[in-house]
């Protein structure tokens, strides 16, 4: 008889993802008695369990657990993105508290609703992270997808939201589908959705090497749609720009580090280097980084601008694929390690760089366009002290964890004989800082206009997640030594 | 109980600078100059002290583990199976170009009492943490502990330009970006080359260096370990020339200076590019000795093209701040020559070059600044007589220049003459005094241009741009150096005497970091 | 080889099949053409409009619980013919029901089953179309 039935063994582990999607059962349950009248409570009950999820993940560290027959694993790298992924969602559900009446005043009263689809997708990530199967990646990642078109496209009567959401929707129905034909292909060679089990097919020898390839090559294609790598990119400015900007930050940070969970595990685990797609991954990640950051070189509008700097940063992330799965003589641990931390640096400089956006562009309506923040930083001083570690760490300078996490990559890159990807990134890295010191410039630099907007409230959430995610961001640069020492642990342990 | 003395140092600076934008709230916009000169003095007399009574050291800090004087040590973290740690201390190369730093940033913070008039709090405490983060490169034993403060150094620096800067300061603080950070890319790329296929376990650069001497490299990726050291040499060297700057990737260097406002430009050329020929010293010239004798030809007609081409350049400006930032980067040539020469007098003599430059070039672009805050005219066609008006402005530029073309008595002198002495009788550049005779050509047009500029600005009929006195005389309303502005200019002076008169006093401290560095070369009879 | 040409075989009946018949059909009928012919639907229904139009969005509600509750059927069937004589499965599937349940009480309080538009709250009317 086929064992159905839960074991302790196979729900304790996955505890955080319970958490999260016990209390979005729980604000649901809640609205159907008071429809609408308790958002502030399902932010507050939302906010807390992803703390307990944090704090789940965190005690969990060290055991490594596998449920459901091996379709879920529970490892330090999960527990890993675990960390990264609900940073990113603290740090949203938070600001949202404030955010969401000035942008949209019409869906204050559908709190409840956004709450509980940001759980939802950021349950479905965290199950990408864990997953172990074709076939549970793929709902996962499904789950962590619906929510998101939604959210993208939430703000109803604003047509750059619906337009954003029909994009990203129909976009990420294409990937999917690539996806999809990908998997079927990868299961018609190898015969197994099994990560190991396919990675133990492909080792007998005694599969199709055409199929596999090209099985192998649009899994890769399709999760790099989710992580908006060029050219599987196009929907990523429209969604990140007509999104309500506190689910642009979610979506291109959260959303973009559950992708390369997916990628990194299972590339290194599912599909060993012989295949082709290690070219392929080389490819993308140079094209991505250099049409990123001419893009976004180019940009008007800070929050366009930041969509695109998160398209140039998959490239960089994308290093870390192309270098671990090269299997140079050099330690790939290493360059995979480095993959990881540099993406979780990146979600809170990110987000945290997106929230500014959000306070200034949406909250005070100050305008969207560079000459818009003109003398903010001087009105405003703790945020625009926190723009300017946000955008020299996105820059890499030492300013926060992203300088020591991009040298890092670049090390991992030249340590596996990829000095050239390193120099390319490094130039791409230098160029970044023209666009990124620009919001400085009109920040800090220019002096405010006659006519500029009062910024006479003070929202406190947003202050508070922004400043959180400064003081983070600037924490990592000290405190790399955890991230680093943790990722490379798990990234070895995936290695094995 | 042992005092981190150099970790104090750094956090004391590090503490001037937010304690700065913290009292700047408090006090009058007027007094904010002087609080942070007041605060300034904690990281000078600090370092002062440490070099005079706790700085013990006597070899070149990479060549063994105990040379560095006042060593500390913490791990930060490890990746791929290499230690990263904040581990910092000073040998005799180091430790002057730290007192140099703290000196001429007190400098510039007291010159720039009456020409920053915008948001004080903020380029004051700018200022300062530019100061911490270059004590850090120099103090840095790590190698990225290193390029972190390397990095930060960028960060004040693009502020300080791009908002109290000159008409073009967007574009000038943006070219200095663009150019510095790729360099550091390159050189972070090279050095890390070398640390994987070096068989250490930290990133601590005097384990690299020993590795890398001991042969204990096993090559990267198709390169032996010969070509390995040779590319890595040819990255690093083009990242630090960039800093240098060397001719040709000196194009960022005028447009920074002019638009800087004078007391950065102190810092700018003062320090900031002794970071590139420090950089070479340590890197290329200290961990790959072998590589660097093997090119030092090439390194050594580098060298004299940038001090014939600079000074060429310099002769051709009429601005007085593109006039001394051209010949700065004439006499950057010099120290290349002079490491490249690899005797006892030519690397010690360059290393003295360093400091002696840094107070020569700070010294003329605070009068510089002095006289541009006063006639708000650079130009020298339009500056004309000035010694009739404000004598002491005029005589603290007559030095300067005259220390620039190496008057004897004077700093300049000294370590030309070092440079010279031991390049003259070089082993490793060929035609050593032939090239040495043409370095020396450079002097001669540091003269023409000089000579050329004072005697346009100090001397003659009393004119300023317009503005132009009776044919008996009479005077303009520009007003000398007052009493607050003379102090850092004669201090500066002083120390230029001094080191000129005694340059035992410093090149002696210095020799013992350098005198390494040569033996490694030549065997110990360089 | 000679597996494949089993497989010729049948694509090539299987192709000719409904060609052969559409033509043997062709030359067989008599031709009487009539414009109620060319109607949509041969059983006299009249068409009204064009399927182009927009759907009241409730539609799409009632459309997306109908297949939850559908895949849940696919689901339960099994445990329930089979599974349930382990006692194990019922935890699993009772928290299965819960979970839909608690959705589909969720959408009823917020009216998406309600065809007119609810009282109160005017969360789920039709689109101002």
């Amino acid at each position: 008889m086929v064992e159905l039935g839960f074991q302790q063994a196979d729900l304790l582990p996955l505890a955080p993802e319970i958490a999260i999607l016990g209390s979005a059962l729980l604000i649901l349950l809640i609205d159907s008695f008071s429809r609408g009248k308790h958002g502030k409570a399902a932010v507050a009950i939302a906010a807390a369990s992803v703390a307990a999820a944090f704090a789940a993940s965190l005690a969990l560290y060290g055991t490594t657990a596998e449920a459901f027959g091996g379709t879920f694993v529970v490892d330090g790298f999960s527990l890993f993105f675990n960390v990264a992924i609900l940073l990113v969602t603290a740090l949203v559900v938070v600001s949202s508290l404030d955010y969401l009446e000035e942008f949209y005043p019409e869906g204050a009263d559908e709190l409840t609703e956004y709450v509980v689809l940001l759980l939802f997708a950021t349950a479905g990530m965290m199950l990408m992270a864990s997953s172990r199967s074709l076939v549970t990646a793929f709902i996962a990642l499904e789950l962590a997808a619906l929510p998101s078109y939604a959210l993208v496209a939430f703000a109803k009567r604003n047509r750059a939201s619906i337009e954003g959401g029909m994009k990203y929707f129909v976009l990420g129905a294409l990937s999917s589908a690539f996806l999809l034909y990908g998997i079927s292909l990868v299961y018609g060679a190898t015969g197994a959705f099994d990560f190991v089990a396919i990675a133990d097919a492909i080792a007998a020898g005694d599969v199709e090497p055409g199929v596999l390839s090209l099985g192998s090559l649009l899994v890769l294609f399709g999760l790099a749609f989710k992580v908006a790598a060029v050219p599987f990119h196009v929907w990523a400015p429209d969604a990140y720009t007509g999104a309500p900007t506190t689910i642009a930050a979610f979506v291109s940070s959260a959303s973009k580090i559950a992708g390369f969970v997916l990628l990194f595990r299972l590339f290194t685990t599912a599909f060993p280097a012989e295949v082709d797609w290690v070219y392929a991954a080389i490819v993308l990640s140079v094209v991505t980084m250099t049409y990123g950051n001419f893009a976004a070189a180019v940009q008007d509008s800070v929050k366009r601008m930041l969509a695109y700097s998160s398209i140039a940063h998959a490239g960089y992330a994308l290093i870390a694929v192309a270098v671990f799965s090269a299997e140079a003589t050099g330690d790939s641990a290493f360059a995979l390690g480095a993959g990881m931390s540099h993406l979780l640096v990146y979600g809170l400089m990110n987000t945290g760089a997106f929230l500014v956006v959000a306070l200034v562009d949406d909250y005070y309506g100050a305008g969207y366009t560079f000459e818009d923040y003109a003398g903010l930083g001087r009105k405003m001083p703790a945020v625009g002290l926190a723009m300017a570690v946000f955008m020299l760490s996105l820059a890499g300078l030492p300013t926060g964890g992203g300088f020591v996490s991009k040298l890092v990559l670049f090390a991992g890159a030249v340590n596996s004989g990829f000095w050239w990807l390193a120099l390319l990134g490094g130039v791409n890295s230098a160029l970044s800082l023209y666009y990124y010191t620009r919001v400085l410039k009109w920040m800090w630099v220019e002096e405010a206009p006659e006519d500029q907007v009062e910024l006479d409230r003070k929202p406190l959430a947003l202050y508070a997640s922004i400043l959180f995610a400064a003081v983070a961001t600037v924490a990592l640069l000290f405190a790399f030594a955890p991230v680093i020492e943790t990722a490379t642990a798990a990234a070895e342990a995936l290695l094995e | 109980m042992e005092v981190p003395w150099l970790t104090l140092l750094l956090t004391v600076t590090f503490a001037a600078a937010v304690a700065t934008l913290a009292v700047g709230r408090y006090v009058s916009d007027e007094r904010t100059g002087h609080v942070a000169f007041a605060l300034s003095l904690a990281p000078l007399l600090l370092s002062i002290y440490i070099w005079l009574m706790e700085f013990t050291a006597d070899g070149n800090a990479l060549l063994g583990a105990d040379n560095a004087a006042l060593q500390e040590s913490y791990s930060w973290f490890t990746f791929a199976g290499y230690e990263v740690q904040y581990y910092v201390g000073v040998d005799g190369i180091s430790m002057p170009l730290v007192v140099l730093t703290t000196l001429l940033a007190s400098a510039a913070i007291m010159s720039a009492w009456p020409s920053i008039t915008s948001h004080r709090k903020e380029f004051y405490s700018l200022v300062l943490f530019l100061e911490a983060a270059l004590i850090g490169v120099f103090v840095a034993l790590d190698l990225f502990l290193f390029f972190v403060f390397w990095e930060a150094v960028l960060i004040p620096m693009y502020f300080l330009i791009a908002v109290w800067g000159g008409s073009d300061r967007r574009y000038a603080a943006m070219k200095f970006l663009i150019y510095t950070n790729p360099a550091f890319l390159v050189v972070f790329v090279s050095a890390t080359a070398l640390i994987f296929s070096a068989d250490v376990n930290t990133l601590s650069i005097v384990d690299l260096t020993a590795a890398v001497h001991d042969d204990a490299l096993t090559g990267y990726f198709g390169l032996t370990p010969e070509q390995l050291k040779l590319a890595a040499f040819a990255g690093l060297f083009i990242g630090f020339a960039v800093k240098v700057p060397v001719v040709p990737f000196h194009t960022w260097l005028p447009d920074a200076h002019v638009e800087a406002p004078s007391p950065v430009s102190v810092l700018l050329a003062g320090v900031l590019l002794k970071m590139g020929t420090y950089g070479l010293l340590r890197f290329n010239f200290t961990v790959l000795p072998e590589a660097a004798a093997a090119v030092a030809g090439l390194v050594a007609a580098v060298g004299v093209v940038s001090v014939i081409y600079g000074a060429l350049l310099a002769m051709a400006q009429t601005d007085l701040k593109r006039i001394v930032a051209y010949s700065s980067i004439s006499s950057m040539g010099y120290v290349l020559l002079g490491l490249a020469a690899y005797t006892y007098y030519s690397v010690g003599g360059a290393t003295f070059q360093m400091i002696s430059h840094g107070l020569i070039s700070g010294l003329m672009f605070m009068v510089v600044g002095v006289v541009y805050h006063e006639t708000h005219h650079r130009d020298v066609r339009e500056l004309s007589g000035l010694w009739r008006q404000t004598p002491v402005a005029a005589f603290i530029f007559l030095a300067a220049a005259f220390a620039y073309m190496g008057l004897p008595g004077m700093s300049g002198f000294a370590a030309e003459a070092f440079v010279f002495i031991g390049s003259a009788a070089s082993t490793t550049i060929p035609y050593a005094p032939l090239v040495t005779m043409t370095a020396m050509f450079g002097i001669v047009l540091v003269a023409g241009y000089l000579l050329f500029a004072l005697q346009k600005t100090l001397f003659g009929e009393l004119r300023i741009g317009e503005h132009q006195t009776a044919a008996d005389g009479g005077s303009l309303d520009v007003s000398d150096v007052s009493l607050a502005q003379a102090v850092p200019l004669f201090a500066l002076l002083a120390a230029i005497v001094l080191l000129g008169v005694q340059p035992d006093v410093v090149y002696d401290v210095i020799a013992d970091g350098t005198a390494g560095v040569v033996d490694l070369v030549t065997g110990g009879d360089g | 080889m000679s597996d494949w040409i089993a497989i010729a075989a049948m694509v090539v009946v299987a192709g000719g099949l409904p060609i052969g018949v559409v033509l043997v059909s062709r030359l067989l009928r008599p031709s009487v053409p009539e414009r109620q012919k060319q109607k949509t639907y041969e059983s006299g229904e009249v068409p009204t409009g064009d399927t182009r139009i927009r759907f009241s969005i409730q539609y799409y509600l009632v459309a997306m619980m109908f297949l939850v509750f559908d895949v849940e059927v696919v689901l339960l069937i099994p445990w329930a013919v089979y599974l349930v004589q382990d006692p194990s499965t019922y935890v699993p599937a009772f928290v299965f029901i819960v979970i839909l349940f608690i959705g589909m009480g969720w959408a009823w309080r917020n009216g998406a089953i309600q065809w007119i538009r609810p009282k109160g709250r005017e969360r789920v009317r039709p689109r101002d179309v």
